[in-house]
């Protein structure tokens, strides 16, 4: 496997803890709720002041024992940096932090090298401090269909030319107008889909499926047959909709958006500038006329298998319109996810 | 969260996937869509190089930083 080159369009949040300007004083703080810890890391670079090198900054606990801050003393007290703390730290810390200081200006920083000196200092969480415990699952998706409203609009992430658009006569964003104007369209309709394998998982959950194939009865007498009986004739519609087993699919109609874990399922109809290539393996392409002829790229499915004739399966990799969460977070999701039922069809579950 | 990686040029033979060999139980794959495989990995580099020189390398690890969604936590 080689290493491709990183993407310049990509992304980064920087976070808090960490500082990235060209300072003195950079904090960086971890969080260990396994053994209630939090270790704060202390990087002083080389400054090109000589007489702030030969310093030792001042480690100073907030009194709320919930951020920290770092400063050189005078005439450099303009130097300083805080950090707030991921959770509250016990009041034995702020002696520890003074202590530790202490032979640490013995030392002359622990890991001095050419980029300057660094120190790290462990301190305990706060006893009151109730941690995070067992979490939600799934509560890393970050769009389900309550996150959306009728008048949402899907976009492509490079050339954010409209895929899905507010369904027609609504305002055309979402400004305010939230009673909009949608002359007799009631807007999208969004549903959850549930996780991408629940189709297989079906044959462990249950001794018999509600509507099981034609020939799959095999003069089984359940209470049941009945019913799968009945939702076999021809004449019933959502005999194949409904049907578990992985030989049926989701439907999508349109007007209805079903949000799976990492993509969304869509009618055909409903979309704008889309181009569908036959016999790729990355078969859907965003051809956003409107925003820029030449967009072209590509919406990469690697989930084709589900689809009927006439729905398209958006990935993430369309872009929510006004969209608070940044598109970090869908990669992340869906390599969450993708553990998630990876380890599904293994039998085991990951701590995610 | 904090994310250990490695570069791996023979995967297939980390994979045990060659004949004759075990699988290593603990070793699992995971095919990447192009454009999420790069931008993990920068991701993941630019972290790298934001974490405290020390911490940047934990034995034959590289450490990088992933902000991951928490309901509740990351909504508004």
């Amino acid at each position: 496997m080689t290493v491709p080159q990183p993407l310049s369009t990509t992304q980064v949040d920087v976070q808090d803890s960490v500082q990235t300007a060209p300072q003195q004083i950079n904090l960086h703080a971890e969080y260990l709720p396994n053994i209630r810890q939090v270790t704060l890391y202390i990087s002083l670079s080389e400054s090109s002041d000589s007489r702030l090198s030969e310093l030792q900054p001042e480690i100073h606990l907030s009194e709320s024992r919930r951020a920290i801050t770092v400063a050189y003393p005078a005439p450099f007290e303009d130097v300083s940096e805080t950090i707030k703390l991921p959770s509250r730290v016990s009041e034995a810390a702020r002696a520890a932090l003074e202590k530790q200081m202490r032979v640490k200006r013995g030392d002359e920083g622990t890991g001095l090298d050419e980029h300057g000196r660094e120190f790290s200092f462990r301190m305990q969480i706060d006893a009151s401090e109730v941690l995070a415990g067992e979490e939600v699952v799934d509560a890393f998706v970050p769009w389900t269909a309550g996150d959306m409203s009728h008048t949402t609009k899907v976009r492509c992430r490079e050339c954010e030319g409209v895929i899905l658009n507010s369904p027609a006569g609504s305002p055309s964003d979402g400004n305010g107008g939230d009673d909009g104007t949608g002359a007799g369209t009631p807007g999208w309709i969004w549903k959850d889909l549930p996780s991408e394998n629940w189709a297989e998982m079906m044959d462990f959950w249950h001794c018999h499926k509600p509507d099981p194939h034609e020939g799959d009865l095999d003069g089984r007498d359940h209470a049941h047959s009945q019913d799968a009986n009945r939702a076999k004739t021809p004449e019933d519609p959502n005999a194949q909709v409904k049907g578990y087993g992985a030989a049926n699919r989701v439907v999508a109609t349109s007007g209805t958006v079903l949000v799976d874990v990492s993509s969304f399922l869509v009618s055909e109809v409903d979309c704008l500038g889309l181009k569908k290539v036959r016999f790729s393996r990355l078969p859907l392409l965003c051809s956003a006329w409107s925003f820029n002829p030449f967009c072209h790229s590509s919406l990469e499915s690697l989930i084709s298998d589900g689809q009927q004739e006439g729905d398209l399966a958006i990935p993430w990799l369309g872009h929510r319109y006004n969209c608070p969460r940044p598109t970090s977070f869908m990669n992340v999701s869906w390599i969450m996810n993708a553990i998630a039922d990876e380890a599904e069809q293994h039998g085991c579950s990951y701590p995610l | 969260m904090k994310v250990f990686f490695q570069y791996i040029n023979d995967t297939a033979n980390l994979l045990g996937s060659g004949s004759g060999t075990a699988t290593p139980l603990s070793l699992e794959e995971l095919e990447f869509p192009e454009k999420i495989f790069n931008a993990v990995v920068s991701t993941l580099e630019e972290r790298n190089g934001m974490l405290p020189i020390r911490t940047r390398i934990f034995r034959e690890w590289k450490v990088g930083i992933l902000n991951r969604f928490e309901r509740g936590r990351n909504e508004k």
